[in-house]
């Protein structure tokens, strides 16, 4: 197909080469319309946000409808679009807690509903368990008989009482929903476990990362040094204490180890400490918050990635380094192990003595020079990961989802009830009941005929691509440069 | 190289890695689905007699409570005089004191450090200081109506016993918190005593039991259980025989709680443990065992 | 004179009427839904009704006459001051647009815009109560920059068309404006 052989850049892609695609598509694939709603996305920063953002910019060049739903962040609400006519709508909703909505299961459902009808909607795709919104948009879209699809970005424990909280709602959230996308096998096993799923509708695509904006660049290193390079947020579930054990233990060793870390959070301090303790000012430099796209830059300057996470479903960070022509070494957590093959990571348990033989290995390959050349390593990596493969693997959900029923008032209320536990059950089938008699007022209200049919900016027929009107249809036009 | 075996074989098998494309649908589930699964790795199994033994710190602390409650009934009855409970008192914590260095022959003080001198100095300290305050403690809270009073040891008392540290490792537990919600009930409760005499012993009385015994008990279970148990059986008579003179009611129903407390809650634990499914994998956060702060020294 | 029956956002009846002097100048006149009566007589009797409630309680008959009051007062400023019976735009493509929008006791608002402030006529999508809405707006030129966008003026606010009537005055205006250009 024409589509695979333009370089997947999902965002710079030109409108025209767009187009070119679509038509070339849109010939042989069911489209879908399709509204990924999660509370993260733009400005705010993660690998969620910019998964629903590549996500959709394949789907949409795939000749799909994408909209996106998330809340009103600060200033910036109501409806923006970004390059190739993705449609945004930042809903006024409160936020409570860590950019999450509030949840009461209601509120959202009058904009909500208006949103799915006004955009002709038939899949709702939720991302992120942390989301409420998320789990809002699946309750309404199953009232509404809208076909479902989550995303599960990240892994959970069973043994705190606030895990065995949020999987109970994640097992009423999920129990009737269409499909289940998770990132990895671990996060697979995960989510199955936590929600009493079925496997069989989970599927597994992962992360991808653009290798254009990942490449290696030999020349901006000090190869008289060695230098190991870190980037996260420096938070406890990063390992940052493991970190502060082998700054110490590996500089007393290598007198010509640099350490070079990336990143911002509560634990910057206990690094800061170790510095001052051991004197190692020129040898560790803390980079502070980084801008997503200075992380190529900070990368190319290393020899060795280390990442000391402490749960982890899909690492998109060792995947960056390893694009950038890096040696990885990685604690062995969650989905890891799956993500890179043996010769291109070096794997580690989660303690200090460990992972600093880990670097010790890695140092030494260096050394002698076994190992593969950047150039060769990005080469290799480019092929694993790409958005233009997520997106079509995720079509391919779509697809399927669109030939399933969705289940009817009385099937879904014996199915929470069978399946959630019958406290649990009960209450959400009452939920349910209460959220249904209140989409038929909201009907009566306004009924769907009186509803505009929103104007489709992309696809074949999209405002973006077409002379909708005589002359341009205006519009209130925003692109975020370079994510 | 692993790849080069998957491609020579006709069949290909199935691998847990995400950077292949293998020749299987997304939703695909292998046999080897959830086979790193594990359940229940740290849990622990019990044993009866061990959890009853265990238990013995909340009984001696519930009778503690009730001990004290019982000798400030008497006081308040003047059925006990401030002079005959201090003296009592005083005899009894010497007989601790000789005990508690006896029992593990002397060791723990070396450890500490602390000499005969400094104690006994911060004992005349204190007893000097409470005696010179007992006045004010008496007429500290008489502007407080008496209901008010019982309300508030009721629940200091209570928060004793919630915040007391009993061995577990939790949150909740806050040794000092409970040390000082137990005098204050103390206070509250001497100032509603006849004489400023009453208060002084009453609070002498309340250190003695809810500072001074508990350590002791400590050292006692460790260094000689079997003693503990005869200890802790005694108490816990003593306490049901004083409650007994007050409220033949009140004494049936603490004799029911401790019985419940010591025979029937470990029963209920060991019973409920075999329920126990905590499922581990590899998505469990990883534990940092290191000790990290070495590198700080 | 042209005359077309729409609905509003609400699902009310409006009504467009479109008079053209020339080819530059036209003038566009939104009648919104009529007050009903449903709706007036509704509010009268709750309020009549609370009255009785309180005179029930407090036996003082000054509630009564004070409700009366208040009805007639509250009709005659809600005429006023809120019910808008149309709204017009009126755009000559040498000078500017005008905007009237006159209220159901005749009172008339009136703004006019300069044609050398204007930018452009857009159609764009707004968040409004629980509803997502399209609307007509004229985006003004920022006087610094050439092609900044000063400020947003909605029109239609009160009537609230739908999306075919905001298409019809938009085309109109645009066709306008295209002059203006050449």
């Amino acid at each position: 197909m024409a589509c695979r052989r333009i370089g997947c850049h999902g965002h710079t892609l030109s409108p025209a080469s767009s187009i070119n695609c679509v038509k070339a598509l849109a010939t042989g694939i069911r489209t879908h319309s399709i509204c990924m709603v999660s509370d993260f996305f733009y400005p705010n920063m993660g690998g969620v946000e910019s998964h629903i953002y590549q996500l959709s910019h394949c789907l949409i060049e795939r000749g799909h409808k994408v909209i996106i739903v998330t809340h009103a962040y600060g200033n910036r609400k109501g409806i923006r679009y970004l390059a190739n006519g993705l449609k945004v709508y930042y809903l006024p909703l409160k936020v409570m807690y860590n950019q999450s909505t509030a949840t009461t299961l209601f509120h959202s459902l009058p904009l909500l509903r208006y949103i799915f009808v006004r955009e002709r909607v038939t899949i709702v795709h939720s991302h992120s368990s942390f989301s409420s919104m998320a789990h809002d948009a699946l309750f309404h879209a199953k009232t509404m008989g809208l076909q479902t699809v989550f995303t599960d970005h990240s892994l959970f424990g069973f043994a705190d009482v606030s895990s065995v909280l949020t999987n109970k709602l994640l097992t009423v959230s999920l129990c009737d929903t269409n499909h289940i996308i998770c990132v990895s096998y671990t996060s697979k096993e995960n989510t199955v476990l936590r929600a009493a799923l079925n496997p069989e509708i989970v599927s597994v695509i992962p992360n991808a990362v653009d290798p254009t904006d990942f490449t290696p660049d030999p020349s901006r290193r000090d190869d008289s040094t060695i230098t190991v390079v870190v980037v996260s947020r420096l938070v406890y579930r990063k390992g940052i204490d493991l970190l502060s054990g082998i700054i110490p233990e590996l500089c007393q060793k290598y007198p010509d180890l640099h350490f070079l870390v990336g990143g911002e959070g509560p634990k910057r301090i206990v690094l800061e400490e170790v510095r001052e303790r051991y004197q190692l000012h020129d040898r560790v430099r803390l980079l502070g918050a980084l801008e997503h796209q200075d992380v190529r830059n900070v990368l190319v300057q290393g020899h060795i990635f280390l990442n000391t996470s402490l749960t982890e479903a899909f690492c998109m960070a060792i995947v960056e380094a390893a694009s950038c022509g890096l040696q990885v070494v990685s604690t062995r957590v969650g989905g890891i192990p799956e993500v890179l093959p043996e010769n291109l990571i070096v794997l580690c348990e989660p303690s200090v003595k460990s992972l600093c033989d880990g670097l010790e290995k890695a140092v030494a390959q260096i050394r002698s020079g076994t190992l593969p050349t950047p150039e060769t390593i990005h080469n290799k990596v480019k092929t694993f990961y790409t958005w233009r493969n997520v997106a079509e693997r995720t079509a391919k959900v779509y697809d399927r989802v669109a030939d399933e029923v969705v289940l009817p008032m009385d099937k879904r209320l014996d199915r929470l009830i069978s399946h959630c536990g019958s406290v649990t059950g009960c209450i959400f089938a009452l939920f349910a009941v209460l959220s249904f008699l209140f989409l038929v007022f909201l009907r009566w209200m306004t009924p769907d005929s009186i509803i505009d049919v929103a104007v489709d900016a992309t696809g074949p027929s999209g405002a973006w691509t077409q002379q909708y009107f005589p002359s341009k249809k205006g519009s209130e036009k925003e692109e975020i440069p370079d994510c | 190289m692993v790849c080069a075996q998957v491609e020579a074989s006709p069949r290909k098998h199935w691998q847990k890695v995400l950077y292949e494309r293998q020749p299987f649908p997304d939703n695909y589930v292998d046999h080897r689905f959830l086979e790193e699964l594990r359940k229940n790795i740290y849990a622990r199994k019990y044993q009866y007699w061990a959890v009853v033994f265990e238990s013995g710190v909340v009984i001696q602390q519930l009778c503690s409570v009730c001990v004290f409650v019982v000798i400030w009934w008497y006081m308040d009855d003047g059925l006990l005089t401030p002079q005959w409970l201090f003296g009592a008192g005083l005899a009894s914590s010497l007989i601790g004191y000789i005990l508690f260095d006896v029992i593990d022959l002397g060791v723990g003080r070396k450890e500490s450090g602390r000499t005969w001198w400094a104690d006994l100095k911060s004992t005349l300290v204190f007893i000097a200081f409470t005696y010179g305050f007992s006045p004010v403690l008496k007429t500290l809270t008489e502007s407080i109506s008496t209901d008010t009073i019982y309300a508030m040891s009721v629940l200091m008392l209570l928060g004793h016993l919630i915040f007391f540290d009993y061995g577990a490792n939790a949150a909740i537990v806050s040794s000092t918190l409970s040390l000082n919600m137990a005098i204050f009930a103390s206070v509250c409760l001497a100032s509603r005593l006849p004489r400023s005499l009453h208060t002084f012993a009453m609070v002498t009385f309340a250190i003695q039991i809810f500072a001074l015994w508990p350590m002791l008990q400590k050292k006692l279970k460790a260094q000689t259980p079997r003693c503990y148990v005869g200890v802790t059986l005694l108490f816990a008579l003593s306490a049901l025989a004083g409650l007994l003179t007050i409220s033949g009611v009140a004494a049936l129903l603490f004799a029911l709680l401790l019985i419940s407390i010591s025979c029937l809650c470990p029963y209920c634990l060991i019973r409920l443990q075999l329920l126990k499914d905590n499922i581990h994998g590899p998505w469990d956060e990883a534990e940092i065992k290191d000790d990290l702060s070495r590198f700080l020294m | 004179m042209e005359e077309g029956v729409y609905r509003a956002v609400s699902g009310g009846r409006i009504a467009l009427q479109r008079r053209q002097y020339s080819a530059s100048c036209r003038e566009f006149s939104v009648r919104c839904p009529r007050l009903q009566l449903r709706s007036l007589s509704a509010a009268t009797c709750s309020v009549w009704l609370a009255a009785y409630g309180l005179f029930v309680l407090s036996q003082n008959s000054m509630v009564l006459s004070a409700a009366i009051f208040i009805t007639l007062i509250g009709l005659i400023v809600y005429l006023h001051f809120v019910k808008i019976d149309h709204e017009s735009l009126l755009v000559i493509g040498s000078l500017g647009i005008q905007m009237t929008s006159s209220y159901a006791s005749g009172k008339e608002n009136t703004t006019f815009i300069e044609m050398s402030q204007v930018k452009d006529v857009v159609i764009n999508e707004a968040i409004y109560m629980q509803k997502v809405i399209y609307y007509l707006c004229i985006l003004l030129q920022d006087p610094g920059e050439p092609h900044g966008v000063s400020e947003v003026v909605p029109l239609f606010q009160s009537s609230k068309p739908r999306l075919d009537c905001l298409v019809e005055v938009y085309r109109s205006c645009q066709e306008i404006l295209e002059q203006r250009k050449t």
